[in-house]
């Protein structure tokens, strides 16, 4: 060995001891950052009514047992979240498609095991309430249907937010990198039944 | 659990010492702890890409590290709270020898290569591979890596050799 090798060896920068507590918290973290999947997420998706959204932030009812999306079984993450109403949702994240190096960034963010953590759904769900919705009646009169009124449906928003501040966030991250360029993905959720189907149907216009 | 779960926590547990040391050469302490976090992140979502062989295993996560770094350096990283508890472990520990300043000035000249090189110096001495380890974390031919690692050290033997300032008393 030459003399620059023996420099070269020394160089290294100084690391941490390793201790026994360095080593539990170690095997904690293998632990913690592995994907939290639901048991059933890879069983076979055979009920119907589940929809698979294509595009952002959208929503849906569904009252099946199973998910229906071709990809759910390379579903990258599934995440859970309280209504306003106390109800819970779930959903699930995957098809991502894109160049290879955007589609790598996205699915590795997507996956981080609390990835609603890094989410501001209360800033999103706030601009919602803030917005303003216009309801065609079917008389053609049109009516606030904002906070308050009967065609509002706060679970509904604070789902839609959820799924606003999910693409806003896997965005804003891909641009950091460098990396966005045709990126889309594919979301399916299983929701209590989020505004009643003559609700659903009526046309609300909305500048959030 | 599914087989690439199992031979990944094996690997991840078998590894995590050195990846951690790894972050910790390249990243200020306290980003090391979330680089790792993102690193095992990142690996359990490509489980199922693990080699079989420990060895690979060994240089397929040291690759994930390698990017995983580089992202960091290209922006902030992300603080993770699955890291808190390591995080807090690393910073208040002490550090293995050398001081701190030891071999600052080899390393500024690792520095002053080109990146390409300087990863080769860096994997060879800092965390010991072989050149041909060194090819499959940096996915290059073990050519390309035999000539940048002949070229760094021509480089750095004449950057280490020029005079130096005194230090002043």
């Amino acid at each position: 060995m030459t003399e620059l090798d023996h420099a070269l060896d020394a160089s290294a920068p100084a690391t941490s001891h390793r201790t026994a507590e360095r080593d539990s918290a170690l095997k904690e973290l293998i632990s913690s950052t592995r994907p939290r999947r639901r048991a059933g997420l890879r069983g076979a998706a055979i009920a119907t009514g589940a929809a698979a959204l294509l595009g952002l932030g959208g929503v849906t009812a569904a009252a099946s047992l199973g998910w229906t999306s071709w990809w759910a079984e390379d579903a990258v993450n599934d995440i859970t979240y309280t209504l306003p109403s106390g109800a819970e949702c779930e959903g699930i994240l995957g098809n991502f498609r894109g160049n290879a190096d955007e589609v790598s960034a996205a699915e590795d963010f997507m996956a981080q095991p609390r990835l609603l953590e890094r989410l501001d759904v209360e800033a999103e769900y706030d601009r919602a309430l803030a917005a303003t919705y216009v309801a065609t009646l079917d008389d053609g009169a049109e009516v606030d249907a904002g906070p308050g009124t009967p065609y509002w449906s706060a679970d509904r928003h604070y789902a839609m937010a959820v799924g606003h501040a999910t693409s806003d966030a896997l965005y804003e991250h891909l641009r950091e990198l460098g990396v966005l360029d045709r990126l889309s993905y594919e979301t399916e959720y299983r929701c209590p039944e989020l505004v009643p189907a003559d609700l659903e149907a009526r046309e609300i216009r909305s500048d959030w | 659990m599914s087989d690439s779960a199992a031979r990944l926590e094996v690997a991840l547990r078998a590894n995590s010492d050195d990846l951690l040391a790894f972050c910790e050469r390249r990243l200020a302490r306290d980003d090391a702890s979330d680089a790792l976090a993102e690193i095992m992140t990142v690996a359990w979502r490509r489980a199922q890409h693990l080699p079989a062989v420990p060895l690979e295993a060994r240089m397929w996560l040291f690759g994930i590290a390698r990017n995983v770094v580089a992202n960091a350096h290209r922006s902030q990283v992300r603080r993770s709270r699955l890291a808190d508890r390591l995080r807090a472990l690393a910073v208040s520990a002490p550090a293995n020898a050398p001081a701190a300043d030891a071999g600052a000035d080899v390393r500024d000249a690792i520095s002053a290569l080109p990146p390409d090189l300087a990863e080769v110096v860096r994997l060879r001495h800092w965390e010991g591979f072989s050149l041909a380890e060194i090819a499959t974390i940096v996915d290059a031919p073990a050519s390309t890596v035999r000539s940048r690692y002949a070229a760094a050290r021509e480089k750095l033997a004449a950057a280490l050799a020029e005079p130096r300032e005194p230090v002043k008393s």
